[in-house]
Order: structure tokens, then sequence, then C-alpha cells
């Protein structure tokens, strides 16, 4: 027992001591939220400019209203720029600022300011157009729009003469093609300015034509807005209200957060197994070792010291994660509940898949031949992660629950189901955990067959069929 | 009594179809320098795996120190293998405290220090392995190998990669050992180092043992039946001599081979008759020319390479 705590000991240190631990534990939560941030940071390098459009009304009474819209979008865009330049804090009053807001975080606000010119349609052929395209090359102007003549007309459409499964929305509505052209892409901002302004403007007009007054249209077309809330309970003070309920993105993304650091742990410790058997396999250290204690201490010691590390991995990550949560007032919306068993599922995981890299890591001479035999277990373990988003919209459905019973997906899938909060049958629990325990000696104790054999075992790579015939019968011994 | 430190009884050993030791009976007394001595492949790492209880073998029984073979190493035991086995990222200290502490020696500090002065590894506890020259880390694995004061210690080409100074501080340090009576097996492909180490040779040849004796029994079992020549300058040998087979010159001297011991003295005859006679020795056989002659000489070649790693 005391050559198990002294090897154990040993990885340990290996494992926590080292600067590509710490930095890695650093790293890893920088990673993750770097791809929330980064487009935001972006942002910060885009410059707003300056887009020509040449317009041709052939409604004749399109062209004015557009330059007013365009002249007041304008001036919000540079009224927003200065604060945002100023760093001023604005109260996200509006509906649109705080759209603004949202697509500004993602990269994805219009910032540009647009100048519109008139050109005659009374001239306009496809002369013009091939110019107008050629302007558009060498960048003179942005782009150009041609507003049909009769795009204010209403064109009542016989509904019950058309098949509503196969129509499009456009027949449907009657509207005409704006043309607008360019050499942008498909999500082009002037695009999307283009076509909510002009809708608006259009409808404007129609309604003020039929003679409809365009608030009680409004009014008339109010949505029926659905507000979810949690279940009903009672407060301290004997009030009954709901529990909060987390926004819609915190119920998808929490649970794969909490997923991804499963992941992530299983990864960061099983990975320097590999490396760690693979480096004293490769520096003949092996064979000192078993000089000194068998293969089975070895590999016990070794896997004690790395579930310590994991487990240290998770503590930190863990106590940093409630830590900010509870700065920020969010303990309520994470799942406390889900601890005990992550750390249940954490050590099984980790012993499952450390004893495979081991074993895996004592097969190769290098760490590349490691690759093609990862493979098959990076699949298994990884298959929880393409299917995250079935399972977090219905956390019993039959996916869930049959990949919770299947030992190498059991770790993540059981995360992943408790962490959405719905709620799970004890019996799932308890077999899931049993299941895993009985995949978990099973891979280990295969596993310290490959290892006591392929640890010593110089030359080529074994094939799997190889590392079959040392788990039915072993050489060495 | 002297008692056996090993003893091996028809041992035998197989990988799938290969035979890597077949029916070896062995034994080790107490307090020897025993050497080991055979070529790539042959059985030698096999026999010493067995020793430490790496592997267990497929018939016959392991003796260690009056115990048999159980499942778990045995902490009286010390080895260095021939390539060297450290975690370049430890520092020496903590390299050795872990070696020891694995064989059961958990108060190692001041056996570290001494030795690493005795070596002249002094100030190197907090050295990391990768830096050290390999002639340094070959002295710290030696450490590692005795640090828990084993009573049976195993040397796979201990000298490799050592200057003739730190060769000698080593082979000092060996004698010592055996001096306070550890068992020592010195494994090597040096015939020359095993003429100078063991009190006993082992060879073992396809797994099967080809000598086992100490070095006086093996030489006296074959007769000397090589010259050692030197005659005046500028005088040549005399080209008919009795049962020569072949004359080599090596420096100053002329090494002849003769048929058999009994042209001695009919070569010396001629030789007086002939010219100015300045030494005359009759060589006893060497390890190498005896393992020639089980071996033949393709085995022969093969024992003097250095060899990397052995099945």
């Amino acid at each position: 027992m005391k050559k198990i705590l002294t090897i154990a000991r040993r990885e340990y240190q290996a494992m926590v001591a080292t600067k590509a631990f710490v930095i890695g534990l650093a790293m890893m939560p920088v990673l993750m939220l770097g791809g929330m941030y980064v487009p935001g940071l972006l942002k910060g390098m885009q410059s707003s400019e300056e887009r020509k459009i040449a317009v041709v009304d052939f409604s004749g009474q399109l062209f004015a209203p557009l330059s007013a819209a365009a002249g007041m979008k304008n001036a919000m865009t540079q009224a927003a720029i200065d604060r945002d330049a100023n760093g001023e804090e604005t109260e996200a009053a509006s509906e649109e600022e705080k759209d603004r807001k949202a697509k500004q975080s993602l990269g994805l606000d219009d910032i540009n300011t647009y100048v519109l010119e008139l050109v005659l349609p009374a001239e306009f052929n496809d002369e013009k157009r091939l110019e107008l395209s050629d302007r558009i090359r060498k960048g003179d102007i942005h782009g150009f729009v041609e507003i049909p003549a009769d795009i204010l007309e209403s064109k009542p459409v016989d509904l019950k003469s058309l098949d509503m499964t196969k129509v499009d929305a456009k027949e449907l509505i009657g509207l005409p093609d704006v043309i607008y052209c360019s050499q942008d892409s498909a999500i082009s901002d002037v695009k999307s300015w283009l076509q909510g302004t002009l809708t608006q403007l259009v409808r404007a007009e129609r309604l003020k034509a039929s003679g409809v007054d365009e608030m009680i249209l409004l009014e008339l077309e109010r949505r029926a807005n659905v507000q979810a809330t949690g279940l009903y309970e009672k407060a301290d003070d004997g009030t009954v209200i709901p529990e909060r309920k987390p926004d819609e993105l915190t119920s998808i993304f929490l649970p794969m957060g909490i997923m991804m650091l499963m992941f992530m742990i299983v990864m960061m410790s099983a990975q320097p197994m590999l490396e760690s058997v693979l480096e004293e396999k490769s520096l003949r250290i092996s064979e000192v070792l078993l000089g000194s204690a068998n293969a089975r201490q070895l590999m016990i010691g070794k896997l004690i010291g790395n579930v310590c590390g994991s487990l240290t991995v998770f503590g930190l990550y863990a106590g940093g994660a409630l830590a900010v949560a509870s700065a920020q007032g969010y303990l309520d919306i994470i799942p406390l509940h889900v601890i005990p068993f992550f750390i249940i599922y954490q050590v099984l995981a980790v012993l499952l898949f450390s004893s495979i890299f081991m074993a895996i890591g004592a097969s190769v001479s290098q760490l590349r031949e490691a690759q093609s035999l990862l493979l098959p277990v990076w699949m298994v373990m990884m298959f929880p992660l393409m299917v995250w988003i079935m399972v977090v919209r219905e956390p019993n459905g039959t996916l869930a629950t049959t990949l919770s019973f299947f030992p190498p997906s059991t770790p993540l899938m059981m995360t992943l189901r408790l962490a959405t909060g719905a709620i799970i049958p004890v019996w799932q629990i308890v077999c899931s955990i049993l299941l895993l325990v009985f995949g978990t000696f099973v891979g280990i104790t295969a596993a310290s067959r490959i290892y006591r054999v392929a640890i010593l075992y110089q030359g080529k790579t074994p094939k799997f069929s190889d590392m079959l015939s040392w788990i039915i019968k072993d050489p060495a011994g | 009594m002297s008692i056996n430190a090993v003893e091996l009884t028809n041992v035998t050993k197989t990988f799938g179809e290969k035979v890597a030791v077949s029916n070896l009976d062995l034994q080790i007394p107490e307090g020897a320098i025993y050497g080991f001595i055979g070529p790539n492949g042959s059985g030698k790492t096999t026999t010493i795996r067995m020793i430490l209880r790496i592997f267990r073998p497929d018939t016959g029984r392991v003796t260690v120190m009056g115990s048999d073979h159980g499942d778990c190493a045995d902490d009286r035991i010390g080895y260095l293998p021939e390539e060297r086995g450290l975690y370049p990222k430890m520092t020496v200290k903590s390299v050795l405290q872990y070696y020891a502490r694995l064989k059961g020696n958990y108060n190692c500090n001041p056996d570290i220090d001494d030795w690493l002065k005795r070596l002249g590894g002094d100030g190197w506890q907090n050295k990391k392995i990768e830096s050290l020259s390999k002639g340094m880390a070959q002295k710290v694995q030696f450490i590692s190998s005795i640090i828990a004061r084993p009573q049976l210690l195993i040397l796979d080409e201990p000298f490799s990669g050592l200057d003739p100074v730190n060769l000698e501080l080593l082979r000092t340090a060996i004698l010592k050992l055996r001096e306070d009576g550890t068992t020592i097996i010195f494994s090597t492909h040096d015939m020359d180092v095993a003429e100078r180490m063991c009190d006993t040779v082992f060879m073992i040849l396809n797994g099967n043992k080809v000598l086992d004796g100490t070095l006086n029994s093996i030489q006296s079992e074959y007769p000397a039946d090589e010259l050692k020549i030197r005659v005046a300058e500028g005088q040549q040998l005399p080209g008919n001599m009795p049962g020569v087979i072949s004359v080599e010159k090596r420096g100053q001297f002329n090494i002849v081979k003769l048929n058999s011991a009994d042209d001695v003295e009919r070569v010396l005859q001629q030789l007086v008759k002939s010219c100015k006679v300045e030494h005359f020795e009759l060589l006893r056989p060497s390890l190498h020319n005896i393992f020639v002659r089980l071996a033949g000489d393709e085995a022969a070649a093969a024992i003097s390479q250095p060899v990397l790693a052995e099945a």
C-alpha cells in the first residue's frame, strides 16, 4: 500500500506542480469565454464607413422619404458611436437600443452611414446598369437600388384560388422585387436596412392611401406575449412566488457548460496519463519502476494520483465558478444539486479513461502512433457532445436515457441531464452509476493487462488484435 | 555454510513461439560478483527480469535470498538497467527520494547526500536530471539502484558512458559494496570488464547456458593455445614453425595461435635457433576466445557490439 501511495504522490505532483498544468488551467476557461467575447473585441476594430448608394426610383415617391430615413439613421448611428467612445453607460431603454446592444456584443451591428444619390428613371436602361456596376467596381458608389413603379400598389390576391401548401410568401403578398445591386455578401447591412426601411415606407403609404389609421392597425396586430416562469414556491415571508426562471440561453448553455467542464477535466487528466506512461516507457523508467513495484501497483498508484489531480482541477474550477456566480448574484441559477453526482461521475470517468489512455501510452513508442488508437476512444467519449442539444430539449427522452446506461457516455450524459434541472428518476441515477462502476472495473482490468505487457514491449506498435490477446492471455505472467 | 543469493532451477520462459530461456539452472552465491555475458537476444535480460520478478517463469523455480517467486517486487534487490531510466524534469534529490521510497527506504536523505558526496556529486541535489551530463546521470542512476541498501544488486552495463576517472570511482564503489556483503550480478558485453570485475561468469546463448563457473575453473578447462612473442628489432619469426595456425601482429608483439598446447615447446625450440627471443608468454584463454570457441565468430561479433534493447 505504501508503494501505491508513493507512486500516487509522485503522479499527483507531476500532474499538478507543472507550468503546463497551471497554464492549461488558466487557458481552458479563457478559450471557452474567448469564443463569446472575441467578436465583441473585434468590433472595436470595425470602423464606420460612408456608403454611397444610387437610387433609381421608378415610383417617383420614395426617394425623398428614403433619404430622410437615411439621414435619421446616420444621426442615430453617430450618436451611438459617440456614446460608446465616451464610455457612457446608457440605460437600455428602448427595444431598439437593446437590439443594438445585443448585436453589438456579437459584432453584427450596423455602424455605417448612408448617402443616397438620385438617378433619374427616365434615363435608366441596361447601359446605365452597366455604368453603375462599373462605378461600384471603381469604389465610387457602394451599390444601387431599383425601386419599381408599382411598389406602392396593393395587389389583392385571391387567397381561395391558391394552393396554400405550395405558394411562396412573395406571391402571396404580391410585392414587386426591389433590386439591390452591389458587391456585398448576402448578409449585407445595406440590404437589410433597405428591406426594413422600404417596407415601413411602403406600408405607411399604402395605409394612407386606403384610409386606415396606422395606430389602430398596430393595436389590432399586437402580439400575445408568452412568458415562462418557474414552479411556484412559498417564500420565507409566506408569499407565493415563482422560482426564478433562467432565461432560454442560460437553460440551454449552462448544462452544456457543466458537461464541457466534465469533458475538460477528464481530458486534462487522461491525456497526461498517456504522456506520463509513454515517457516512462521511452526513457526506460518503467523498467526501473517494475523492479520496485509490480504493474498493478504502478497502475493503481498512477490512477489514484490522477484522480486526486482531477479533483483538484474540479475544486479550482467549481470554486471559481461559484465565487463568480455568487458575486454576480447568479448563484440561484447554478444547479448545486449536480455537484455530488458530478464528483462521483468524474472520479469514475477519470479512472475509466485514464486507464485506457495508459494502456495506449504503454502500447506505442511515439505520441503520433497513439493517435490512431485514440480515435475510437475519442469518438465514443465525445458522442454526448454531438447530441447535447437533443438531450437538453428532452432530458428524459429515449436517446438521453439510452446513452446514460452506456458506460463511456454515462459521465457526460448524466451530468448534462442532471444539469438541465429535469427530474431524473432515481433508479436511472443508481443504475447508471452501477453500470459505470462495472464498466470502469472491466476497463481498468483490461487496461492493466495491456499495460503490464506493453510497457516492456519494444518495436512496432501492436495491433488491436495483439492487445486483445494480451487482455485474454497475459504473456508476461 | 554458504547460501545462494539467487537460485534458478530448471527455468524455462517463452514468449509466444520464441524460447527466451530454456531449462536454466543457476546458483549465485552470496557475496559474489557474478558476470552475466551473452549477445543481444540471448536471454540475459529475460533472466534478469525473472530474478527481478518482472516476469514469471513458465516452468521451474526462481528463488531470491530464500524466498520464492511472488507477485510483488523484492525490495532487497537493487537494479541498474542498461538504459538509463530517470525522469528528466525531476531534480536529482526528488528522483532519488522517489526510488528510495519505492523500495521502502523512507529516511533516505542522509544516504542520498552521502552517496552524492562519495561519487563527486555534492551540490547536485537540486539540479534537474535533464541538465546533467551522461556521466553525471549515470552516477545518479547508480545511486538510485543502491539507495535502498539492497542485498542483491543487478548492474547492467554500469560503466557505459563513463570516463576513466569516473569508471574507477564507480568500480571502487561496487567493490566496496561487495566487501560489505552485497551480492552483485554484473551484466556486460565487455569481456575485459567481466574478467576484471567478476569472480564467476555465466554465459547464455539462445536461451541456453553455455558457461558457468569461476574464471579460474573456466580457463583451466580450456587449454592455453596462444603465444605472445617478441623478437629482437629487425628480426622476423620463422615462417615454418610446427603446429602454428596463424600469426597476428599486435604492436611489437606477435600473437601465435597453435593447434594444441603440446606444440609450445617445439615452437620455442625453433624460435631460439633462428632469432633472439625477448618475450615468450603462454596466454591463458580469454573469455572472448572461449566464447568464440563456444558460439562461433558471428555470435562473438555480436557480443562485442553495444546492445540497445533486448526482448
